[in-house]
């Protein structure tokens, strides 16, 4: 599904290039559930923004189902991302503004898909993590762990064959943490969703089938 | 998908709720006076176009040669109808001579009405665009009748029909109704006009005008033309040029005047109504493009507001771009979400606007001497709005939702993102736009009230204080009765009588000859006839000689001259010498010079006082009396009107204060001062809102800077200083800016008046200061409450 190859990602800083990737070969199958282990500042939330399409690297070939992505227009991309792609983030960033209704149906409605399509999914993301009393709620009026639920709805909502999770269960207690991880480990087992996960935890890692580990921008194990 | 941005964008503009509410008070105020402007240009524009076929009207108008200097005159001789009409006879459809519009005395039953009306030939009834009620439209063909609009039929005969009712109008016309038109609309040249009465009739009454009719010289009359289908206006206006020239052949004196005619087209009257040289040098449509470029630049102000606004809170909204990304909306679907937002917020403060302008609208007509209305059901007026509103949404959020758009979902979302750099200058260069323009306003405000106090100031020559003045007949012979019962009332302490009011001149003439007068020099006077007392009355200044008195029997071929009458002949010792009055048709006689008198300001309070001749002769239109002080003024008028009704007891008694006829004088500098005030003020509002929404959002991005600075030792007035120096400095650059435009509009606006101020650099220094104490005053609020604020909380915050 995934196949990177010779991926380098640098920063002009004072003039030098200070690397954040180097040389990051990587194929990664659907359906694998993989956790990305390493010390802070590695380049973790970095490799994963670049297979999330969020983030391009400096050098090297990404190919996605077979297709080369990297240089494609922002359109193209932006295609390729809603049709495929679910993001989770450590501080959950959802939309201040928006119920946790609206934050699970926003992704839809930049699919372009119809009011009554959108009521059916939302309805049964809402049903399905158990948030029905909230959805009227907004994200300030839930706790960590209820947001991250919400998050994650939100990244399933248009049915992604990948999710990337970026510390999912950072700002959580290790009680959130392990539900977050019981419903990964069923979305991968049930619904053979590709999972790419980054977690500082060990116990978090062994959900996964392989564990990545990096190190100053390289994969080491 | 579209209901789903517009939910979006209502709950950010909660959300937001300051942001907002600045956003739509400034927007609201710039839409107002864009939304006014607009109905008064719109007002301005379709002068003159109501007649089915204003394109083929116009007015016969005149160049003459006068000492050199083209004059264009609207009147002309009473003949050049008939030469028209039988030399160009393809080219016209009617030629039709008519009397300016003058006030007469209307009788009917028990009921005398002072009205305004025009003398004019039967088809007349076609070039005026007149609506008939009830009646004829050709309502003129019989010499002995009157077409009346509506109001005035309302006034003389209430709800009965007044057709085929017979009227007297003045002593000896009597005439009978043959319709009614609907009153002239507020914007059309003729809408004073209340009657129509056929030319016929005056030859008929008037044995002056049997002699008018056949005169070249007399250039008193207007003539109008219909040209028929198919003719061009242009062609035939150089075609009629010579024509009376030719007629008028080499040999007579009339001809040295060199007439030239031409056609002034009747959607070009109000608009197009100056002239010099010869040329037409615009007129009102200065103004038409003056308050046009102002509602633009007040509604450029506001929407700068929301530019500036939009982009100060980025980073505010750099996050919620960032999720959207990451969550799958393109730069499209966000530009999208922002012109929502912009589109909603336009759309909020033009309704705002329209109820703004709703209830400003009676002042505005006061000031404007409209009567404009907002045509709410008028299909195109929605059709419009709804336009506007879209345009101005989209424009001014194209910038911000550019902008706001272009965000890096990852920078943003780790917070890397900053206010950069090439952000803040466009913003900057904003706000120097905006109060560029507003000094520009204030400093424009300042001079043209400068410039009417300084008319205001003027020396008059005269005591208004008191002064009533009314008109009257003459009283054959009875004057001097007159006069004493008014004095025997005791309530007024002199009484005088005059040709002409003491705020104007009435009449002008030419044919003076006097010692030391160039034969080529054509002169020209006003001419004023007065009764002795006249002097006395008005508390005229005598500079040399004595005043008319009525113990002198030799005083009826005496003349007092004011001083610019002195200066224009250039006599030397004035007193004592003769003048010659010598004209074609009605008189020759000799003058002598008794007294000089100080210059009488009768006309423009802006122009030099014109050269005028004093006669002392009992012909009289207007009765001056002044006041005994202290008396009681209502008291007073009752006692006035008593005997005036005994003398004329069908007239009706109307009379104004010398002093409100010489304030009306001003009347158009000062609307025209207060409305630039308002809009001055409603600029610095704008601009001041705009700087203090900027600063608000400043101050949230410097909070940590504050912070830290606070607790390394900072104390509040430096903060408070470094905080409003960037402000300060931009409307600094802006002063600068504006000093040198502001010269020069006002000098050129000075340009219109002969006697004006000098305009002094304290102006420019103290309207620039107080401009910047505004500005500190505004930001004063946010940047101590900043440099207040605990840097314990700032911090904890970050
Ligand atoms: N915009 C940037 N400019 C310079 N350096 C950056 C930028 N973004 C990230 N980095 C650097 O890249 C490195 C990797 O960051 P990141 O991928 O977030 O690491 P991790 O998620 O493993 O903690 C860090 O050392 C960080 O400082
Ligand atoms: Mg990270």
């Amino acid at each position: 599904m995934i196949q990177l190859s010779n991926i380098f990602k640098w920063y002009n800083v004072g003039g030098n290039r200070s690397f954040v990737l180097k040389d990051i070969n990587l194929t990664i199958n659907e359906g694998e559930f993989v956790s990305i282990m390493g010390p802070s500042g590695s380049g973790k939330s970095t490799l994963l923004h670049i297979l999330g399409l969020l983030d391009e690297p400096n050098e090297g070939s990404y190919l996605f189902q077979e297709q080369e992505v990297l240089h494609l227009k922002e359109k193209q991309r932006s295609t390729l991302y809603k049709e495929h792609i679910g993001f989770v983030f450590q501080a959950y960033h959802l939309i201040d503004e928006l119920t946790v209704y609206e934050n699970i149906e926003t992704p839809l409605i930049y699919k372009n898909l119809k009011g009554s399509e959108r009521k059916a999914i939302v309805a049964d993301l809402i049903d399905r993590f158990g948030i029905v009393g909230k959805k009227d709620l907004f994200p300030a009026q839930l706790s960590g762990g209820q947001q991250q639920l919400v998050g994650i709805a939100r990244a399933l909502a248009t049915t992604p064959k990948l999710l990337l999770a970026d510390e999912p269960t950072g700002n959580l207690n290790s009680k959130q943490g392990e539900e977050i991880m019981e419903l990964f480990k069923q979305l991968n087992q049930e619904d053979g969703v590709t999972i790419i996960q980054v977690t500082h935890s060990e116990k978090n890692a062994e959900y996964g089938s392989r564990i990545i580990e990096l190190l100053d921008g390289q994969v080491v194990k | 998908m579209f209901q789903n941005y517009i939910k979006i964008a209502w709950r950010s503009l909660i959300k937001n709720r300051l942001h907002t509410v600045i956003n739509i008070a400034g927007l609201s105020t710039g839409l107002t006076v864009t939304l006014l402007i607009s109905l008064w240009v719109r007002d301005e524009l379709t002068f003159d176009r109501q007649h089915p076929n204003y394109q083929n009207i116009a007015q016969v108008m005149i160049n003459t040669q006068q000492n050199g200097i083209l004059e264009t005159s609207k009147t002309v001789a009473a003949p050049l109808a008939e030469a028209l009409r039988s030399n160009y006879r393809d080219a016209f459809k009617s030629v039709v001579l008519a009397r300016q519009a003058g006030d007469h005395l209307l009788h009917y039953e028990d009921k005398t009405l002072r009205a305004t009306g025009k003398f004019v030939e039967k088809e007349g009834t076609n070039i005026l665009p007149l609506q008939i009620l009830n009646g004829k439209r050709d309502g003129l063909i019989k010499p002995n009748s009157i077409m009346l609009s509506q109001e005035m039929s309302q006034a003389i005969f209430g709800e009965t029909d007044p057709i085929g009712k017979t009227l007297k109008v003045d002593d000896n016309m009597l005439v009978s109704v043959t319709g009614v038109y609907k009153d002239l609309p507020n914007n059309s040249t003729f809408k004073e006009v209340k009657y129509l009465i056929p030319w016929s009739l005056l030859a008929a009454v008037d044995k002056n005008y049997s002699k008018l009719e056949k005169s070249w010289e007399f250039n008193w009359f207007e003539i109008f033309i219909e040209l028929n289908p198919q003719i061009s206006m242009s062609s035939v206006s150089k075609e009629i040029k010579d024509l009376q020239k030719n007629i008028l052949k080499d040999n007579t004196p009339l001809s040295t005047y060199s007439p030239s005619l031409f056609l002034h087209p009747m959607e070009k009257w109000h608009l197009y109504g100056d002239w010099k040289d010869g040329k037409n040098t615009g007129g009102l449509i200065t103004f038409v493009w003056l308050f046009s470029i102002i509602g633009f630049f007040v509604l450029l102000l506001a929407a700068v507001n929301f530019i500036n606004l939009s982009t100060a809170k980025a980073q505010k909204r750099a996050k919620e771009v960032g999720i959207r990304k990451a969550i799958g909306s393109n730069r499209k679907q966000l530009m999208l979400q922002f012109f929502c937002e912009s589109v909603l917020t336009t759309f909020l403060s033009y309704l705002l606007a329209l109820a703004l302008a709703y209830f400003s609208l009676p002042f505005f007509n006061d000031l404007s001497v409209k009567s404009l209305y907002i045509p709410y059901t008028d299909l195109n007026f929605l059709l419009i709005s709804i336009g506007f509103v879209l345009l101005i949404g989209l424009l001014s959020g194209a910038y911000p939702a550019l902008l706001l758009s272009s965000f890096n979902a990852i920078n943003t979302l780790r917070g890397l993102f900053s206010t950069s750099k090439k952000m803040v200058t466009p913003r900057q260069v904003l706000v120097v736009i905006q109060f560029t323009i507003a000094t520009i306003l204030s400093i424009g405000t300042i001079i043209i009230f400068q410039q009417i106090q300084h008319a205001k100031n003027r020396q008059l020559g005269y005591n208004q204080k008191d002064l009533i003045s009314f008109r009257m007949s003459n009283f054959n012979g009875r004057n001097e009765a007159f006069r004493n019962n008014l004095l025997q009332t005791g309530v007024l302490s002199d009484v005088a009588q005059t040709t002409s009011p003491a705020t104007d001149n009435w009449s002008n003439a030419s044919g003076f000859f006097w010692e030391g007068k160039n034969s080529t020099f054509k002169d020209n006077f006003s001419l004023v006839a007065v009764s002795p007392d006249y002097g006395k009355t008005l508390e005229w200044k005598m500079m040399a000689g004595r005043d008319f008195s009525k113990d002198f029997v030799s005083d009826s071929s005496s003349v007092i001259l004011n001083e610019s009458a002195i200066r224009y002949m250039g006599i030397k010792e004035p007193i004592g010498k003769t003048i010659r009055w010598k004209d074609e048709t009605f008189s020759d006689a000799s003058y002598t010079i008794i007294g000089v008198v100080k210059d009488l300001v009768s006309q423009s309070p802006y122009e030099p006082v014109y050269q005028t001749i004093y006669f002392m002769q009992p012909a009289a239109n207007f009765l001056l009396a002044r006041l005994k002080p202290g008396i009681n003024t209502q008291d007073a008028l009752t006692k006035i009107k008593t005997v005036f009704n005994k003398y004329a007891p069908d007239e009706a008694f109307e009379f104004s204060f010398v002093k409100d006829d010489f304030t009306q004088k001003f009347s158009f500098e000062e609307r025209v001062g207060k409305l630039a005030l308002i809009l001055t003020l409603l600029t610095l509002l704008i601009s001041c809102m705009g700087i203090f929404g900027l600063v608000t959002f400043m101050a949230e991005q410097r909070k940590k800077e504050i912070g830290i600075r606070k607790v390394l030792g900072a104390n509040i007035q430096s903060l408070t200083q470094l905080l409003s120096f960037e402000f300060v400095k931009l409307v600094i650059i802006s002063t600068l800016i504006a000093i040198p435009f502001a010269w020069w509009l006002t000098n050129k606006w000075l340009e219109n008046f002969s006697l004006k101020i000098t305009i002094s650099w304290w102006t420019f220094a103290y309207t620039s200061l107080a401009i910047l104490l505004v500005a500190l005053f505004t930001i004063s609020f946010q940047t101590v409450k900043t440099a207040l604020a605990n840097p314990a909380d700032s911090l904890r915050n970050e």
